[in-house]
């Protein structure tokens, strides 16, 4: 990605962005966009997308303080989380694989959902929305903050994530049938492949992916908040997309993701450090997000076409 | 020329490719005539209708209206000389009035108000009560199709062409279509009625046009007409094979019979497009299904293979029933559909051949990751075995031919290692050569004793490939002929019916 390359150089011009240690702790910033992405790609590689997955952040993180300040202990609480989260992607499955309802539309009414939901649970608890429920255990803290062999845990889950899930993707039978599906629904169907469950499973996973997320930002802040990741969705697509995973489905790799992601949260980053407020820098992604896109198209349509037109005409000159 | 001719066509040629598509069309139609069009598949009748309706351009020949020279450049002069067509499918937006769905596309030619009473009046004349603030989605396809005509007359249309309006009709409602048509040709409408069925022709038509390999083969009013001179003019007289035939001979010889035991047994089966099917079939044969397009032939199929439901009977694979299962497991109990769709059904467009061929056998591959060097083995025995012409493995099936995705759309279903296969439209837009390759395989097929059930609507290729065909007519089997007695006309006349009435 020959992107990547060139918007890497364009954050090394900033100053003070040279320094490893400081590129490296600032992905704790923005590793749960990432966490979240990497399952999103199986989604939108079946054609579909789950906008409800910032919702499920929310709901993960006000699960697990919930839960832990009910007496439960911590890493029980943060399984019964994700068990949630995962049965909040299931719902959403079974909505899209087995109605005619667009993935857009059934996740934009669960993300409504899901967040009212995790408003009802921090409500139910004394915890208020915006103070949430903090105080938590330091191993639970360490999980976002800790070190392990000299990198950040959190880079130490993106890893993980992009080895887990890049080999679950590209590598296994399972993953196989997500492009496939992705490319032809109705020729996979015609195949003996088991569309709906394989569409309903991805969502699964994006719920499983925003779960995880969820209690990294948990533990990353140290506390627990319902309305925790409720501005992420958009970055977490707009990393898949960037990624070079195709909104129509069929194309895309894990690790176009995971990059993408980071190159997002380095810009960010970047940006900041050079002395620009956070609404200046969503102008760069946005301008960033049009312009790879509209450029991927540009690169393989019309510029090679161009060229070799071009070329043609000059040797019949010739 | 005399005014009495609402519609006058002269010599009417055209070609695509090199392909004469239709050579030497004369044709006339007077005010208040219902003139029946009749002919198979791949006869030239939609090829004309889209030249009369201003579709495609005709390479040479005269068209009249009323006397008056035209030459249509778009399907909006059509429109203007008072053509209008009734498509097979209607085509009514479901979230628009009648009213709206009629006026249109009538920019510009009046006010609201005044275009209001001007359908009330057609409506009026015709005799026929129409609420017309209703949705499009609360008509039933009668009445979308009466829309049709509507809008055909509002804009003053003086010639109506029905295209099989009668194919997804219930009886009555087909009595009613019949009074309308009756009436608009009391107004002194010219109406050219496209069809498949005959009794229809002799129920409704004033005259009758025959068309066959883009010609007309037979013509005039329809009390000159009886069954048997319909059908004569649909089939080609005695035996005239073509250069075409001998040379697909030539390509396979014939195999020797080597016919065993039975292996798919279908009894009395009904879904909604069929009725009452029953056959079996056995190992090393080749079962061809004949009919017409719409005929219930790959409705058939597709409850056979599980990927719709049927209401009743039975079907048995290897002497167990199968019923309700998924494709999957009926794939996996030795029974293939090649889908007739290569486009929506079959292929993977942008992936490669190998992922495609193995699409089908996935589940059968152990463990969880896939075993790269066995799919690299496996699609290498097919592209091999197929013949398939691809710049390697990795290839993406967007960029192979038509024939040569048909080919790996064959070989993924062959993966399976099936049976019983059920080809539906296995040419079906491929070239001669992968045609005869394809027919190669089928042959080879039966060699190694696969029962082959063939679908297919090129009669041609029917009695090529055939031990023994079943003619299928609106849902129900009409005939079945033996290898012996297997000819196209005979096949013909079965596929439309009208030998119906001798055998019974």
């Amino acid at each position: 990605m020959f992107l990547v390359g060139e918007l890497i150089f364009f954050g090394l011009l900033t100053p003070g962005f040279l320094n490893i240690q400081n590129l490296l702790f600032s992905m704790n910033d923005f590793a749960y966009i990432g966490l979240a992405a990497i399952p999103m790609t199986f989604v939108i590689i079946t054609g579909g997308i789950d906008v409800s997955v910032g919702s499920i952040m929310g709901l993960s993180s006000i699960t697990v303080g919930v839960l832990w300040a009910g007496g439960l202990h911590i890493w029980i609480a943060l399984i019964v989380a994700l068990i949630v989260c995962t049965l909040a992607g299931l719902l959403n499955g079974l909505i899209v694989a087995f109605t005619d309802v667009q993935p857009l539309v059934v996740t934009l009414g669960t993300m409504f959902l899901f967040a009212g939901i995790a408003l009802v649970i921090s409500g139910g608890s004394s915890a208020t929305g915006y103070e949430g429920i903090s105080g938590f255990p330091n191993p639970f803290v360490q999980i976002a903050n800790g070190i392990t062999l000299g990198l950040p845990n959190s880079i130490w889950l993106i890893l993980f994530f992009l080895l887990i899930f890049g080999a679950l993707l590209h590598l296994t039978k399972y993953g196989r049938n997500v492009y496939l599906v992705g490319i032809n629904m109705k020729a996979a169907k015609y195949s003996g492949i088991a569309t709906k469950w394989i569409v309903m499973s991805t969502y699964m996973l994006a719920g499983l992916g925003g779960g995880i997320s969820g209690i990294i930002l948990t533990s990353y802040f140290s506390s627990a908040r319902s309305d925790l990741g409720a501005q992420a969705i958009l970055p977490v697509i707009t990393a898949v997309v960037l990624g070079g995973t195709s909104i129509l489905g069929g194309r895309g790799t894990v690790l176009g993701t995971v990059i993408a992601s980071i190159v997002v949260g380095m810009m960010n980053y970047g940006l900041q450090l050079s002395g620009m407020t956070s609404e200046q820098t969503t102008i760069i992604v946005g301008v960033m997000l049009i312009v790879a896109v509209v450029m991927r198209r540009f690169n393989i349509n019309y510029v090679k076409k161009w060229f070799i037109g071009n070329r043609s005409t000059t040797t019949k000159g010739s | 020329m005399s005014e009495e001719y609402l519609l006058e066509i002269e010599d009417l040629h055209k070609q695509f490719n090199g392909n004469h598509v239709l050579s030497g069309i004369n044709f006339t139609l007077k005010k208040g005539e219902i003139y029946a069009v009749v002919g198979g598949n791949g006869a030239g009748k939609s090829t004309l209708m889209k030249i009369i309706t201003g579709l495609y351009k005709a390479d040479s020949g005269e068209m009249e209206i009323s006397g008056k020279r035209v030459r249509f450049a778009n399907p909006n002069d059509a429109h203007k000389n008072g053509i209008y067509l009734v498509p097979q499918e209607p085509l009514v937006f479901p979230n628009m009035t009648i009213e709206e769905n009629i006026t249109m596309g009538l920019k510009g030619i009046g006010k609201p108000k005044e275009l209001r009473k001007k359908i009330l009046q057609v409506i009026n004349r015709v005799g026929w009560s129409i609420d017309i603030s209703r949705l499009g989605l609360t008509l039933s396809i009668a009445e979308q199709q009466l829309v049709e005509i509507l809008r055909g007359l509002v804009r003053e249309a003086q010639i109506l062409i029905l295209d099989e309006p009668t194919s997804t009709l219930t009886h009555n409602e087909i009595d009613s279509l019949f009074d309308t048509i009756r009436q608009l040709s009391d107004n002194g409408i010219g109406i050219i009625y496209i069809t498949h069925r005959f009794s229809e022709i002799f129920e409704l038509s004033h005259s009758v046009a025959v068309l066959r390999d883009g010609k007309i083969s037979a013509q005039g009013p329809i009390s000159e007409f009886s069954y048997k001179r319909l059908l004569d003019g649909l089939v080609p007289t005695n035996e005239q094979p073509s250069n075409n035939i001998t040379q697909k001979k030539s390509v396979i010889q014939s195999s020797i019979e080597q016919i065993g035991a039975t292996v798919l047994e279908i009894d009395s089966l009904c879904g909604n497009k069929f009725q009452d099917i029953s056959f079996s079939l056995r190992e090393g044969e080749i079962l061809g299904i004949a009919g017409v397009v719409g005929a219930g032939r790959t409705e058939l199929a597709e409850a056979i293979c599980g990927i719709k439901k049927f209401n009743s009977g039975t079907i048995k694979l290897n002497g167990k029933r199968i019923k309700n299962l998924s494709i999957r497991k009926v794939m996996d109990l030795g029974l293939a559909y090649v889908p007739e769709d290569r486009h929506a059904h079959g292929i993977f467009n942008i992936t490669s051949v190998r992922k495609n061929i193995t699409s089908t056998i996935l589940n059968r591959l152990n463990g969880l990751f896939i075993p790269i060097t066995k799919e690299n083995e496996i699609t290498k025995k097919y592209v091999n075995d197929l013949k398939i012409k691809a710049e390697g493995t990795n290839q993406e099936l967007s960029d192979l031919s038509g024939g040569n995705q048909q080919k790996v759309v064959l070989a993924k279903y062959l993966a399976t290692e099936p049976k019983v296969i059920i080809l539906d439209e296995p040419t079906r837009g491929i070239d001669a050569s992968a045609r005869a390759d394809i027919y190669r395989i089928i042959n080879q097929l039966k060699e190694r004793g696969l029962a082959v059930l063939l679908i297919s609507s090129d009669t041609e290729e029917i009695v090529e490939l055939s031990d023994r065909v079943l003619v299928m007519q609106e849902g129900k089997i009409n005939k079945e002929i033996e290898k012996e007695k297997l000819t196209v006309d005979n096949i013909t006349s079965a596929a439309f019916g009208v030998k119906k009435d001798v055998i019974s």
